[in-house]
């Protein structure tokens, strides 16, 4: 009888530390992902741009900062400050995030009234990015609509959002 | 067979019974089963996820910029004029009218003394300052006499500056000259042409 009781004890000493265990395992599960983080590194700049005085057009800016012209637009030879807008994503390795970008944006003469309406905003990468080393870079072009004689000078945007998104 | 035996054991976790004055087995804190370790993980991880959740986005802003530069203008000062010419009866040839206004002679033509208005063409180009563009001249121009039959061709167009220009301070004037093929034995007379166009681009 003693060997059962003492058999007993054993058992629920054992229960005991595997109750114990079982809650050591779920602490460790609870460690934190580290949080993703997106920091600017460069402005979006369209740079210099003519157009026809009768024609409007178009300049496409890629994520690679090269520039595209359509119509009545043209690329002047000094092409002034040409470059993608540029980020920096920091979190958890190798983990994969989706971007959000604006979906249009108008950029406003300095005198104040004219205005110019950039859209079809592009990433690389596209939508998904993925974070190798704990880090990654993603550039974001847009293309610009240029009406024809619009007013010469330089135009400007209020702030717009890129936003990352753990997947 | 635990309900009728006394025993001086302390059973950790047991409850004792001091009414019946032995254990019940039923009142024993039984350790967590598989199943309810599960659900404490399940609220564990629940937990983490909602952590996960508060920092899994973050967003950065920036700005747009362009800039439009000055339209690119063209507007005439002056049309362009071979002045007068004679040519041989049996020999034709032709007239070099420079950018800067001189005329150069060929073959059966001579250019007299009383040179008549000589000009070459010459244009005012406005635009945004230091940029340079790009100079299109026509490649033939037909001038026709004033009975409105015979004619003369002024081709080898040629401007100073040449091909390229530059808006060293937003503006530039460009002067256009050409050559003019005179038949030998040319019907005398005014030739006049219709007019050509000189455009410029930004390049």
């Amino acid at each position: 009888m003693k060997q059962i009781v003492s058999l007993f004890v054993a058992v629920i000493l054992m229960a005991t530390i595997s109750k114990a265990q079982s809650k050591a395992t779920a602490i460790a599960n609870a460690k934190i992902v580290t949080p993703i983080s997106i920091v600017k590194n460069t402005d979006l700049n369209f740079g210099n741009i003519a157009v026809q005085a009768t024609t409007g057009g178009q300049v496409i800016l890629s994520p690679n900062s090269s520039r595209t012209r359509t119509s009545g637009v043209t690329l002047p030879a000094i092409t002034g400050t040409v470059s993608a807008a540029g980020f920096t994503i920091t979190g958890e390795s190798n983990y994969t995030y989706s971007i959000t970008l604006p979906t249009s944006l108008t950029l406003t003469h300095s005198a104040g009234s004219k205005t110019m309406m950039a859209t079809s905003f592009t990433s690389n990468p596209v939508s998904t990015g993925l974070l190798t080393n704990g880090t990654q870079n993603i550039t974001v072009g847009a293309t610009l609509t240029v009406s024809a004689a619009q007013l010469a000078g330089v135009y400007t945007s209020g702030t717009f959002d890129v936003t990352v998104t753990y997947n | 067979m635990f309900k009728t035996q006394k025993s001086k054991v302390i059973m950790p976790n047991a409850q004792y019974s001091k009414q019946f004055d032995v254990f019940d087995i039923n009142n024993i804190q039984k350790p967590l089963n598989i199943i309810q370790m599960k659900k404490i993980l399940i609220l564990l991880i629940t937990v983490v996820g909602f952590v996960i959740n508060s920092t899994a986005q973050s967003t950065a802003t920036a700005t747009a910029t362009a800039t439009v530069i000055t339209p690119i203008t063209i507007s005439k000062n002056s049309d362009m004029s071979f002045g007068n010419v004679s040519v041989q009866s049996g020999t034709g040839g032709s007239v070099i009218l420079a950018p800067n206004g001189t005329r150069t002679r060929t073959a059966g033509v001579t250019l007299p003394a009383v040179t008549g208005s000589v000009s070459a063409a010459s244009f005012t180009v406005n635009g945004e300052g230091s940029y340079t563009y790009d100079i299109s001249l026509p490649s033939t121009v037909t001038l026709t006499h004033s009975g409105g039959v015979q004619t003369m061709a002024a081709n080898s167009f040629i401007s100073n500056p040449s091909g390229t220009g530059q808006l060293a301070s937003g503006s530039q004037n460009i002067a256009v000259g050409a050559t003019l093929t005179v038949s030998a034995g040319q019907l005398s007379g005014v030739y006049t042409s219709t007019t050509f166009n000189v455009t410029v681009n930004y390049n």
